[in-house]
C-alpha cells in the first residue's frame, strides 16, 4: 500500500512475522507493535496487509494460531511458529542474507 | 501437505462462513481495541483513539473484506454468485435460452454424431495388420470398365507363386458361400467362406481363442475358424469348442479357433472361415473356381506396379488356360481396401457420407450464426444495464466477468445437452443398423471432433457473449444514461446482424435443395412400377444338404411336396419356387447359342433362372405368349424354357421366338437345345453396379422340374399378413424334412426396401438437417427482425403519429425482413447450383438442377420467412403510438 511509511519488499512481510514469532508465541496486534519497534518506526502495518499474510502463513503450514487471555485478561488469538515455520525463517534468513550481500556487492561496484 | 492444508482451510471459510466470519471479526476487533488502548494510555479519549487507530490502521470492515477476498475462497464465492446472478438472467428470458441452448445443442450433436461415422467409415485406418498397404486384387471384364468380379483361383495361386510386389498374399471367396452346419441335431444355414491358409496372418490378427488356419492344416480333411459373434449366438458360446468338430454340409470339420469378437471382415454376417486345401475344389479345377484376392503390398511398391506385375502373370494364367475359358476375358486391378470396403457396402456410401457430412458442416455453422445473432441481440437490449452497472461503479473486471459468466453457463448447457444427442445418436446409428456399413471399425463418439465442435459454439458464445461487456467500457456513461436510456444503436452490429441471417438463409436454401433432390429421387425410385405385384408376398430361401439330394428327381420331388403342402395352407393363394428371387440379378450370366444362328457378336448378359409353374401368377408377371410349365416338363422330357421381354426383343426383335431353340452355352457345348414355349413381360431386377435405378435384365426361364439346384428360395402370394405365413412355413418344411434349414424369410416388400436403405436413409438425414437449418433460419430472422422493431419502436411512433398509416408501418419492417431473406435466398441459389451436382449419382429421374424443384424449395423457404417477418411487423403496426414516444 502506497500510503504506509515504506513499502515492504514483497515477500519480505512474511519472513518478518516469522522472525517475530521465533521468540515467543504472539497475537496480532503484539506481532504490529514488535514490528514497529524493532523497526524502528519503519514499518507501521495496516491491519489487512497484516491479516492476509497471517491467513497466508496459516494455510502453508508456517503458522498455528490458539485464542488465548493476554495479559490484560482480554481474548486474543495468538499465532505460533509451527517445525516446518521455523524451518523456513532458517533457510529465508539465510537467503535474505545472501542476496544483501550480493546487492551491497553490486552498489558498491559501481 | 500446505495445499491441503489450504484447500481445507478455504473450504472451512466456505462452508461455515459465519464462523469464520466471526473469528475474524473477533479478532480484528481485539487488534483495533488494543491499539486504541494504547492511544488511551498516551492519554487521548477513547473516541479519538478509535479514530487515530481507524485512520493509522484501516477501518474494520473494509479490512475484513481485504482480508476475505485475499484466499482463492472468495473466487469461488463471486463465481457462485455470478452463476446465480447468470441462470436468473437466463430464466428471466426462457425462450431466447431455450432457443440458444438447443441450437448449440443440435450444432454440436449432430456434427459430432456425424463426423464419427465419417471417421469410422472413410478416414480411420482398417484394424488389421500394415492397413495403409492392404489392397484388394479384383479383375475387370474386358471391354466392360467398372465392372469388379472375381479372379480364378488359378490367377491366385500363380500371383501368389511368382509376385515381388506382395509381403503377403491371401484368397476368399463369398461367391457361394451357404453351407448348412449340424449342430445338436439341428440344421443352421450358415454362412461358410473359404479362405486360403495365410488370410489371417495377412491381416494379423490371432485367435482370441484357440489358433487361426496353421500349414499342418493343409493335409486335413476340413478345418474351420468361428466368428465371434456366430459361436456366441448360434452355438450358444459352447465352451471346449475349440478343438471339437462341426458336421458342415456332411463334412465333419475340426474347429481350431475362435477370432475375436472386434474382428470383422467382408462379408460382415460371415459365420466362420474354412480352410482353402489342396484336396478342395479350388485346387482341382481352379480355372473354374472363382476367388476374391487380397494382399498387403511391399513397402514402397505402388498400386499401379503391382497391378502390372500381376497383368503380366495373367497372362501366363490364361497361355494356359482351356480354350474359350472366361478367365481370357478378365483382367486383375489392384484397389485399396478400404476404399472397395466402403464401395461394397453402398456404391455412394463414399459420396452420401462426405454430403452428409457438408450438410452437417453447415448446421454447426448456422448454430453458430444463431447464437451470435441471439447474443448480439441481447447485448443490443442490454447495452443500458451494462451501462448503469459500469455506473454504479462494478468495475469493468467485474462486468466482464459477469457476462463471461453468463455465457459460459449457456456454452455448458448447450455442451452436456450437445454431448448427450451426439451419445444418444451414435447408439441409436449402431443399434438399428439403418444402412450397411463396412467391416473393420466401429462408430464411436470422436472425441477430437467432439472438442472440436465444443470449442466453436463456446468460441461463438463467448465473443458474442461478451461484446456488451467490451463496449460497456468502451462507451461514454453520460451518453448512455443522458439519453434516458435509450439504446444507442451501434451500425456495427446491426450490419453483423444482418450478414448473419442473410448467410443462414444461403445456407438453409443450398441444404434444402440438396435434401429435396435426395428425397424426390427416393420417392421416384420407390415408386417405379416392378412389372409384377410385390405386395403379400412371402419368400424365403431353402438349402437341401447336397447328400441327401444327390439326384435330380430327389430335389424336384421334394419341392413339388412342398408346394402341394405350401398351397393348401388357409389364405395362400399362390405358392411358387425360384432359384434367384428378385430384387437382386447376380451370380454368373451365362453364354447364349440360337439354334440356326451364328455365334452371337457382344453378348448381353443372360441370366438363367429355374423356378417351379406356378412363378408368373404368384408374382403377377404378365403372360404374352405361349404357355407356363406344366406337368408334361419333367426330367427326360423335352428340355423347354421360357424367356422375358427383354429377351425376346434382343435377340429375336423381327422373329416370333416360340418353338426357337436356345443354349445356354457355346453352340459347341454338349449341354441340351431348350425350347422356347412361351414369353412373358420383364421384371425389374437390381444390380450391384447402379444403386440408383433398376434394370431389366434378360432372363431365360426354366422348369425347376427339369434342372433344379439345391438351393433355391420360395415366394407365398397370400390374401392377409405374409409375415403370418412363416411359422407354417417352417413346420411344413421341417415335417417333409428336418435336415433342410428354411433361412432369410422376408416379404417381398422387404426385400425391395432393403435396396433403397441406402438412398432412403440419407434423404432422410438430409431432409432433418435442412429442416433443421430451415427453422434455425427462420429463428434468426424472427429474432433479428424482433430487435429491430423494438429499436426502433421511438421512430416508428413518431411515424404514426405524423399520420403514417399502420399498413405503411407494417411494409417498413417486412421490407427490411424480405430483403435480407432475399439476397439470402439468391446467394443460396446460386451456391446449389454449384454444390449439388456432385450428388447427381445419388438421384434418379431428377437432374441436380432441376427447375421445378428449385422454385419449388424457393417458394417454401420464402413462405416461411414470411411467417417469421409477419410477426414483429405485425407487432411493430399495432404499437400504441403514446405508448411508443414514450418508450425506453
Amino acid at each position: 500500500m502506497a500510503d504506509q511509511p515504506s513499502d515492504l519488499v514483497q515477500g519480505t512481510l512474511d519472513m518478518l512475522i516469522l522472525k517475530t514469532l521465533a521468540l515467543e508465541p504472539m497475537h496480532g496486534y503484539g506481532i504490529a507493535v514488535r514490528l514497529e519497534q524493532m523497526s524502528k518506526g519503519v514499518f507501521r502495518l495496516n491491519a489487512g496487509s497484516l491479516f492476509v499474510a497471517f491467513q497466508r502463513l496459516q494455510r502453508d503450514g508456517l503458522i498455528r494460531n490458539e485464542w488465548k487471555a493476554t495479559e490484560n485478561s482480554r481474548r486474543a488469538k495468538y499465532y505460533a511458529l509451527t517445525a516446518q515455520g521455523r524451518k523456513r525463517l532458517n533457510s529465508e534468513t539465510r537467503e535474505w542474507g545472501r542476496q544483501v550481500a550480493a546487492i551491497a556487492r553490486i552498489l558498491e561496484t559501481s | 501437505m500446505s495445499l491441503l492444508r489450504s484447500l481445507s482451510n478455504g473450504l472451512r471459510s466456505l462452508f461455515r462462513k459465519e464462523r469464520v466470519a466471526g473469528e475474524l471479526d473477533e479478532e480484528l476487533r481485539g487488534f483495533l481495541e488494543m491499539a486504541a488502548e494504547e492511544k488511551m494510555k498516551q492519554g487521548m479519549n477513547r473516541k479519538d483513539a478509535l479514530r487515530a487507530v481507524r485512520m493509522e490502521r484501516g477501518n474494520l470492515e473494509v479490512t475484513k473484506e481485504v482480508v476475505r477476498s485475499a484466499g482463492w475462497e472468495s473466487f469461488i464465492q463471486t463465481l457462485w454468485q455470478d452463476l446465480r446472478f447468470g441462470a436468473r438472467m437466463l430464466r428471466k428470458s426462457p425462450g431466447f435460452t431455450a432457443v440458444a441452448v438447443i441450437t448449440l445443442a443440435l450444432g454440436i450433436g449432430a456434427s459430432t454424431a456425424v463426423f464419427s461415422i465419417v471417421d469410422a467409415v472413410l478416414l480411420r485406418a482398417l484394424p488389421y495388420k500394415g492397413a495403409e498397404r492392404l489392397v484388394a486384387v479384383w479383375c475387370t471384364e474386358i471391354g466392360q470398365p467398372g465392372t469388379k468380379i472375381f479372379a480364378s483361383y488359378r490367377d491366385f495361386e500363380e500371383f501368389k507363386a511368382h509376385n515381388h510386389s506382395f509381403e503377403e498374399l491371401a484368397a476368399l471367396t463369398w461367391a457361394r458361400a451357404g453351407e448348412i452346419l449340424t449342430w445338436r441335431g439341428s440344421p443352421h444355414e450358415v454362412l461358410a467362406i473359404p479362405a486360403s491358409a495365410d488370410f489371417f496372418s495377412l491381416l494379423g490378427i490371432p485367435a482370441a481363442e484357440g489358433r487361426t488356419f496353421g500349414s499342418q492344416d493343409i493335409q486335413n480333411g476340413c478345418t474351420v475358424v468361428l466368428a465371434h459373434s456366430f459361436w456366441q449366438t448360434e452355438l450358444a458360446a459352447a465352451t471346449g469348442i475349440v478343438g471339437s468338430t462341426l458336421t458342415l454340409s456332411g463334412k465333419s470339420c475340426a474347429v481350431v479357433g475362435v477370432m475375436p469378437r472386434s474382428f470383422e471382415f467382408y462379408p460382415k454376417q460371415t459365420s466362420l472361415w474354412t480352410l482353402i486345401t489342396p484336396e478342395s475344389q479350388f485346387s482341382k479345377e481352379p480355372f473354374d473356381s472363382v476367388v476374391g484376392i487380397f494382399g498387403r503390398l511391399k513397402p514402397g511398391v505402388s498400386m499401379g506396379s503391382a497391378e502390372t506385375e500381376l497383368l503380366e502373370l495373367h497372362q501366363r494364367v490364361v497361355k494356359e488356360s482351356p480354350a474359350g475359358s472366361w478367365v481370357a476375358q478378365i483382367a486383375p486391378m489392384v484397389r485399396d481396401l478400404r476404399e472397395q470396403f466402403t464401395w461394397m457396402a453402398g456404391r455412394n456410401l463414399r459420396v452420401a457420407l462426405l454430403v452428409i457430412f457438408a450438410a452437417v458442416s453447415f448446421v454447426l455453422l448456422i448454430a453458430c450464426l444463431n447464437v451470435a445473432n441471439l447474443l448480439l441481440g441481447r447485448s443490443t437490449e442490454r447495452h443500458k444495464e451494462v451501462a448503469v452497472r459500469a455506473a454504479l461503479g462494478s468495475g469493468r473486471s467485474r462486468l466482464v466477468r459477469q457476462l463471461f459468466t453468463e455465457s459460459m453457463l449457456l456454452a455448458v448447457l448447450g455442451t452436456l445437452f450437445g454431448i448427450l444427442f451426439a451419445v444418444a445418436g451414435v447408439r441409436y446409428f449402431n443399434s438399428t443398423n439403418l444402412v450397411e456399413l463396412p467391416p473393420g471399425n466401429h462408430v464411436t463418439i470422436n472425441p477430437h471432433v467432439l472438442g472440436f465442435a465444443i470449442f466453436l459454439t463456446t468460441a461463438t458464445g463467448l465473443v458474442f457473449g461478451l461484446l456488451p461487456a467490451w463496449r460497456g467500457s468502451q462507451v461514454d456513461l453520460n451518453e448512455v444514461l443522458k439519453q434516458s436510456g435509450r439504446s444507442i444503436i451501434h451500425a456495427g452490429s446491426r450490419h453483423a446482424s444482418r450478414l448473419l441471417v442473410v448467410g443462414q438463409v444461403a445456407l438453409s436454401m443450398i441444404l434444402l435443395a440438396g435434401a429435396g433432390l435426395l428425397i424426390e429421387s427416393i420417392v421416384r425410385l420407390a415408386s417405379v412400377p416392378l412389372g409384377f405385384r410385390s405386395d403379400h408376398l412371402l419368400t424365403a430361401e431353402l438349402a437341401l444338404p447336397p447328400q441327401t439330394y444327390s439326384k435330380l428327381n430327389q430335389r424336384s420331388d421334394l419341392y413339388e411336396m412342398l408346394v402341394a403342402e405350401l398351397s393348401v395352407l388357409p389364405s395362400v393363394q399362390g405358392v411358387a419356387l425360384c432359384s434367384a428371387l428378385p430384387p437382386y440379378n447376380g451370380g454368373g450370366s451365362s453364354e447364349l447359342a440360337v439354334a440356326g444362328n451364328a455365334p452371337i457378336e457382344n453378348l448381353e448378359a443372360v441370366n438363367a433362372v429355374e423356378i417351379t409353374g406356378d412363378y408368373f401368377r404368384v408374382l403377377g408377371l404378365p403372360f404374352l405368349q405361349g404357355r407356363d410349365f406344366d406337368s408334361r416338363d419333367r426330367e427326360g422330357s423335352q428340355p423347354v424354357a421360357i424367356v422375358n421381354d427383354q429377351m425376346a426383343h434382343l435377340y429375336f426383335s423381327k422373329e416370333d421366338p416360340i418353338g426357337k431353340q436356345i443354349k445356354l452355352g457355346k453352340p459347341d457345348n454338349k449341354i441340351p437345345w431348350l425350347t422356347i414355349i412361351g414369353v412373358v413381360g420383364n421384371e425389374k431386377r437390381t444390380i450391384v453396379y447402379q444403386e440408383m435405378g433398376y434394370v431389366e435384365p434378360a432372363l431365360v426361364y426354366l422348369p425347376v422340374s427339369q434342372s433344379a439346384g439345391t438351393s433355391i428360395a420360395i415366394v407365398i402370394r397370400t390374401a392377409g399378413q405374409p409375415l403370418a405365413l412363416s411359422r407354417p412355413l417352417q413346420m411344413e418344411m421341417s415335417r417333409l424334412d428336418s435336415n433342410v434349414p428354411v433361412y432369410d424369410v422376408r416379404t417381398m416388400t422387404q426385400r425391395y426396401s432393403e435396396f433403397l436403405a441406402h438412398p432412403r436413409f440419407r434423404a432422410i438425414f438430409m431432409g432433418i438437417l435442412a429442416g433443421l437449418t430451415f427453422l434455425l433460419a427462420a429463428i434468426g430472422i424472427y429474432g433479428v427482425l424482433r430487435q429491430v422493431v423494438s429499436r426502433r419502436t421511438q421512430e416508428i411512433g413518431i411515424r404514426l403519429t405524423l399520420g403514417a398509416e399502420p399498413t405503411q408501418v407494417f411494409g417498413l419492417v417486412l421490407r427490411e425482413g424480405m430483403g435480407m431473406v432475399g439476397v439470402g435466398v439468391v446467394i443460396g441459389i446460386i451456391g446449389a447450383f454449384g454444390l449439388t451436382r456432385l450428388m447427381s449419382t445419388m438421384l434418379y429421374g431428377i437432374g441436380p438442377t432441376d427447375l421445378f424443384l428449385f422454385i419449388a424449395v424457393t417458394m417454401s423457404l420464402l413462405s416461411v420467412a414470411l411467417v417469421a417477418c409477419y410477426v414483429p411487423a405485425r407487432h411493430a403496426m399495432r404499437v400504441p403510438p403514446m405508448v411508443a414516444l414514450r418508450y425506453e
